[in-house]
């Protein structure tokens, strides 16, 4: 069931988020169990038997380890736990991509290539599930009061399928003191139905743009053109991600959840470092937590520092799926990462801060290339067009007004310094501030719904028939 | 009541949102207003609905979530049409078609692709040689049965206004319409060109020959055709049917029956800005007998028809929809069968009763299977050729 489906948003949603505040409190949780199992269990219907049992060994690692007086069984416990989940995670993502890389051996060993479909949100949920094993040996929390309240951590379903990644530790407190009010109501419905707009006004939109572009054979592609593409693209991605995001927080609010915030204007970060604390802060912030920094972190000499980074950026490409386009984008970012830890850091507030945004924005549509290619042919291709201005290009494909102007929007959205227009605006406006915010974003609401319902009419021509 | 409007945000999202829900309760509601609420009335047809087979298969492959989703959307009455118009009507103003089959050119004069691809030469051609033949069979039977026929070629829009195209392209050096002209001189067929009628009409007046909004032939450019076919049809014929002639055009700005199709099509929340829509007004000759035709066709012959009928130059007649469904001119009505497939059963009702056969084809679609189905059936009813082909003439 996915966030923008009429399903969803007309029939689930306000079902949900309308029991929810209305019921007991003491039953809230149980409600939403039963509720994110139904949601997980609509796109997945066998896998979601697979997480339950998963997440119910969690709960015996879990036990294990706080029971454990010796910090070796201790240690074994989480690394069993652990390596569960791991297992799980590269079992049901990349077993097609380990064979493809193996072919020859496994053809030679006569192994068919196995089929595995890849589970929806597998990514998040181990992740998530992992923290907990890590926070409960760490001491950080204690384990989970009950298999329901773990159950909701692992199913809440506004961040199930694309996150953003929760931290055990951080969900503990506000699920056993699950409580909602009139506030966490507006204000999440609110913040949903910015991520709705975001998402479908815009960013599925310019995604029209993109698709059409990373389809051209490479021979057709012109230096306009690909950049035309790749903006497109670095428009896209933010605002599909940043807007599902919100629709999450927005949504777990409204059910009396507060989850972290996951982008912070990505495009106006200065250097890669400063990139990764404002682009999917809930991934960077899992892997300095519960990768980095048990790697040795920046407490190891200045060559592991390096190798640390790089391999954590390296896990962060493959996390993001099971490709080498993927494990060069991670290394691609892990190198200009470094680059800042290197000396570039020091570099930046040399430049005027317009300089380093663009720059690193530059970089960053780079690595998107990387990241949207099928191949890296495709993407060897790409960016061979975006530096060969010169030659005979090809025609710009044609673009439609709207494409256009969400393009622009999206770039103009991007580069804004929002909150300290929203700062000048509560300043000079006062209280018409908020209410005229509410008026656009119900107008915007009107428009995103009717774009919902549109992909489910499609007319035949001749209606006759 | 102060707390009421302090939330008054979250009371609307609320309503927005529920809207669609309470279409689907309302439609259990035995009243009018309710029932009103819960029906969605949207032009246009989309595929029938997956049915709901519950099954452990179907759930495992997602079918069963996929067609319940799609039958509770379905559901979700006025509310959904109103999203759905205001959404259509953004997307109009912005310059894009939120149907795929339609587009949106220069002036904002709306197309259907098929036509765009047929003049640009995307589509697989036909075999003229084998179509033309097949026409010429079809001629020589309807003739052995002692009744006139003729042969219309309707005009496509695309070719009449290639310039108004959003994305201009080459057109095809070589269309259908061009190897299936030659193709028909070789044979002695009346042959009606919609495509030259239009064209001569376009040329010599300042009225559109086919509306802004419509993808069919308006007034101006199917007069030709009918007069046209009158005429050869009284060729054929012993006792000349009544003749029709245009006396005079009206340009208003109100587009009936299929003159905005496309338009409807696109489910606008408003009727379009007014622009100009040419009526004819007709004057039957007193003299001749209205013809008792048998039309087979296409969407095209809907106009052709109701001005023969309008204007009494139309005796009892059928109209097989693209030899499918059947359409009744009978008494001055006209009766519309909903059911398709029936046009081959009736034919030896219909034939036999006829004085004269239109068979009709749009320039994009001079392959349409409606033609050889029409063969089929024909030889099937005179006993003639075999394998559903009728012997050459």
């Amino acid at each position: 069931m996915q966030f923008t489906s009429s399903i969803f948003l007309f029939l689930f949603v306000p079902f949900v988020v309308a029991v929810n505040a209305t019921m007991p409190a003491g039953w809230r949780n149980t409600f939403l169990v039963v509720a994110s199992i139904f949601f997980y269990a609509w796109g997945e219907p066998v896998f979601v038997l697979v997480a339950i049992a998963s997440s119910l060994i969690d709960m015996a690692f879990a036990e294990a380890i706080v029971r454990s007086r010796a910090p070796r069984l201790r240690k074994l416990w989480l690394a069993l736990g652990v390596s569960a989940n791991l297992g799980l995670l590269i079992y049901c993502k990349y077993t097609g991509f380990l064979f493809d890389n193996l072919h020859a051996l496994l053809v030679t060993m006569d192994v068919p290539r196995p089929e595995v479909i890849l589970p929806l949100g597998i990514s998040f949920i181990v992740f998530e599930k992992i923290t907990y094993l890590v926070d409960v040996y760490r001491g950080v929390c204690g384990t989970a009061r009950s298999i329901r309240d773990y159950l909701l951590f692992v199913f809440l379903f506004p961040k199930l399928l694309a996150g953003p990644i929760l931290k055990f530790h951080e969900m503990k407190g506000q699920i056993e003191h699950h409580r909602v009010t009139i506030n966490d109501l507006e204000e999440g419905a609110f913040r949903f139905l910015q991520g709705l707009a975001k998402k479908v006004l815009v960013a599925d939109q310019v995604a029209v743009l993109a698709d059409q572009v990373f389809a051209m054979p490479p021979g057709e592609l012109g230096f306009a053109t690909a950049w035309l593409g790749a903006l497109a693209f670095t428009v896209q991605i933010y605002f599909d991600f940043s807007g599902y995001t919100d629709m999450a927080i927005g949504l777990a609010r409204m059910l009396g959840f507060r989850l972290r915030e996951n982008f912070n204007q990505p495009y106006l970060a200065v250097g890669f470092a400063d990139f990764w604390r404002r682009w999917h802060i809930s991934l960077s912030t899992f892997i300095r937590d519960y990768l980095y920094v048990p790697l040795g972190g920046n407490r190891v000499p200045p060559w592991r520092v390096y190798l640390n980074l790089w391999i954590c950026f390296l896990a962060s490409g493959l996390w993001h799926g099971a490709s080498w386009t993927f494990v060069i984008w991670g290394a691609f970012h892990g190198l200009f990462v470094s680059a800042d830890h290197f000396g570039m850091r020091r570099v930046w507030p040399l430049l005027p801060r317009a300089a380093g945004i663009a720059i690193t924005f530059f970089l960053v549509v780079i690595g998107w290339v990387l990241f949207r290619s099928a191949s890296l042919a495709q993407a060897g291709g790409f960016l061979a067009a975006m530096v060969t201005p010169w030659g005979d290009a090809p025609p710009l494909p044609w673009v439609q007004l709207d494409t256009a102007l969400c393009l622009v929007a999206g770039l103009v959205l991007s580069f804004l310094p929002l909150g300290a227009m929203q700062h000048l605006g509560r300043r000079i406006l006062a209280r018409a501030l908020p209410v005229a915010q509410q008026l656009v974003m119900l107008c915007f609401a009107i428009w995103a719904f009717g774009r919902v319902f549109t992909e489910t009419f499609k007319p035949f021509i001749y209606f006759r028939f | 009541m102060k707390a009421i409007t302090r939330h008054w945000f979250l009371i609307a999202v609320a309503l927005l949102v529920l809207a669609p829900a309470a279409a689907m309760v309302a439609r259990a509601i035995p009243l009018k207003g309710p029932q009103r609420f819960s029906v969605a009335k949207l032009a246009g047809v989309t595929p029938t609905l997956p049915p709901i087979e519950p099954s452990l298969a179907t759930l495992r492959s997602g079918a069963l979530q996929a067609s319940v989703a799609a039958a509770l959307t379905e559901r979700m009455g006025q509310p959904r049409e109103t999203y759905i118009r205001i959404n259509n009507g953004i997307a109009y103003a912005l310059g894009r078609s939120t149907v795929p089959s339609i587009v949106i050119g220069q002036n904002r004069m709306l197309y259907e692709t098929t036509y765009i691809d047929d003049w640009c030469g995307r589509g697989t051609p036909i075999d003229a040689e084998a179509q033309a033949a097949r026409i010429a069979r079809i001629v020589a039977a309807v003739k052995r049965a002692g009744k006139a026929f003729v042969f219309i070629i309707s005009p496509s829009k695309v070719a009449l206004y290639p310039e108004g195209l959003p994305e201009p392209c080459t057109p095809a050096v070589s269309r259908d319409y061009d190897r299936l002209r030659a193709a028909l001189d070789r044979y002695d067929l009346p042959v009606i060109d919609g495509h030259r009628l239009a064209q001569a009409a376009k040329a010599s007046q300042d009225l559109p020959v086919f509306n802004r909004d419509g993808i069919h032939w308006n007034d101006i450019s199917v007069y030709p055709a009918i007069r046209d076919t009158l005429a050869a049809i009284g060729e054929q014929l012993d006792a000349p049917p009544r003749r029709l002639t245009l006396s005079h055009v009206d340009v208003d700005n109100w587009p009936f029956d299929d003159e905005d199709d496309l338009a409807r099509l696109l489910n606008l929340p408003i009727t379009l800005p007014v622009y100009p829509s040419p009526h004819g007004r007709f004057t039957a000759s007193p003299e001749g007998t209205p013809p008792r035709l048998m039309v087979v066709g296409s969407s095209f012959m809907w106009q052709f028809l109701r001005i023969l009928s309008m204007n009494k130059a139309l005796g009892d007649s059928k109209f097989y929809f693209y030899f499918s469904r059947i359409v009744d001119f009978r008494d001055g009505g006209i009766f519309e069968s909903k059911v398709p497939f029936q046009a081959a059963p009736d034919l030896p009702k219909t034939f036999p009763l006829s004085n004269a056969v239109i068979l009709e084809a749009n320039e994009t679609a001079l392959g349409s299977p409606h033609i050889e189905a029409f063969e089929t059936a024909l030889a099937a009813l005179t006993g003639e050729g075999a394998n559903g082909r009728l012997p050459d003439p």
